[in-house]
């Protein structure tokens, strides 16, 4: 027998899949597996915020302990708001309030029991039925125990981030981005209770709705596609729809400002 | 959002950039591959006809070759589900086909290459960085 050369059969040792549906397949198969994973945890976690008693919830606050390293003062004038808020609210613990420092307009719940509204926020607010909606909407958040599933969601997300390492820094941002829409909806419900607080303990809402109008001139929805907050027009329009539904009173002259 | 975007366009100028130089690659090893058929490498340690030897000596090849972000995404989700790491079968063919195809330019001009030894080691610091084979061909040119 003569030996003639030849080469090896092409590429048997190469699988002929495209590349493009295989990592399709795969990118879809594993943002359903986090997705799912995330809602049960969500759910699960709902579910045992929905039934934590307030002895519980303070107790479980002791061991959190927020620094925010601001400069915080107190105001006479924001607590008298706020206690007269919360008289309506039937949150079972104390609640503080700060002016901090900062110069980004904004305003936050801290678990503990703590709300923060920066001088920002205050410099913009013209009147004090603004004020009012705006430590309405903070209460809210105790009230729908928002501190509390925003910690779950945030133990959510690190859980994720640990089991999956750096190399899917992509789903993050998935993550993030369900979050966000999951996170909007927590604020919606806020304006919501924020809305029947103010209603309940000063008599009207007028006014409740302009400081977002204000804020929200000039801005494109594309900035809160991820964002944790709603766009402010669709804000103003279900505050402004409820309004109309629950028929509050928006006749009353808004309040002018007390200093701070 | 901008992180997402910058993943996407690395993604895909991974899958764009990383199919581009595979097909040439392929190219260019299938010609030399013709090239080089008529020179025999075998494993052996004795050379066939071990008579009217005039040289002998050793030539070897060596490649390395990194992969592209499209193939590193879709392989770290392979190494979720389990399967075949299909992406890194066309990167080992062709750095092991390139090894040797380096070994016999070495020996263009030499009768056989006898007793070849391939060895492969990965390059890669961390888990973070792209991740390259290096592909080592050597074996012994017999000259007559």
């Amino acid at each position: 027998m003569i030996y003639t050369p030849k080469l090896p059969d092409e590429r048997v040792n190469v699988s002929h899949e495209s590349f493009l549906t295989q990592a399709f397949k795969l990118t879809v198969s594993l943002l359903l597996m986090v997705a799912i994973f995330y809602f049960l945890m969500m759910g699960t976690i709902n579910l045992i915020v929905s039934h934590i008693t307030p002895q519980q919830e303070k107790k479980l606050l002791e061991y959190i302990s927020f620094d925010v390293n601001v400069s915080n003062r107190e105001s006479a004038y924001l607590t008298g708001i706020k206690d007269k808020l919360k008289a309506c609210s039937e949150i079972p613990y104390d609640v503080n309030i700060y002016i901090s420092g900062e110069e980004i307009a904004n305003a936050y719940a801290l678990p503990g029991g703590t709300i923060h509204i920066t001088k920002g926020m205050l410099s913009k607010i013209k009147n004090q039925n603004e004020l009012v909606f705006i430590v309405g909407h903070e209460l809210g958040h105790f009230k729908n125990k928002d501190h509390l599933k925003s910690m779950g969601q945030a133990l959510i997300f690190l859980t994720l981030a640990t089991l999956m390492g750096d190399d899917y820094n992509f789903l993050g941002h998935s993550i993030n981005a369900g979050g966000a829409k999951y996170s909007q909806s927590a604020e919606f419900s806020a304006d919501k209770t924020g809305l029947e607080l103010m209603n309940c303990a000063y008599g009207s809402v007028t006014d409740a709705t302009t400081l977002f109008e204000r804020m929200g001139e000039g801005k494109s929805d594309w900035e809160f596609f991820l964002a944790t907050h709603p766009n402010f027009e669709s804000r103003v329009q279900k505050i402004k729809a409820l309004i109309a539904e629950k028929q509050m009173d928006v006749t009353k002259k808004a309040v002018a400002l007390d200093n701070f | 959002m901008i992180d997402i975007a910058i993943f996407a366009t690395l993604l895909i100028l991974g899958y764009i950039f990383g199919t581009f130089s595979e097909k040439k690659h392929y190219k260019s090893i299938i010609e030399r591959e013709e090239k080089f058929k008529n020179l025999p490498t075998i494993m052996l340690k004795k050379p066939l006809n071990p008579n009217e030897i005039k040289e002998s000596k050793l030539v070897n090849g060596s490649v390395v070759i990194s992969i592209d972000f499209f193939k590193k995404f879709v392989a770290s989700l392979i190494n979720i589900f389990g399967g075949n790491v299909t992406v890194y079968e066309t990167l080992i063919d062709r750095a092991r086909r390139e090894a040797i195809l380096r070994m016999k330019e070495d020996g263009s001009t030499a009768s056989e290459i006898i007793n070849i030894r391939i060895e492969t080691s990965s390059i890669s610091q961390n888990s973070k960085s792209i991740g390259s084979i290096e592909v080592l061909a050597y074996g012994t040119a017999i000259y007559r």
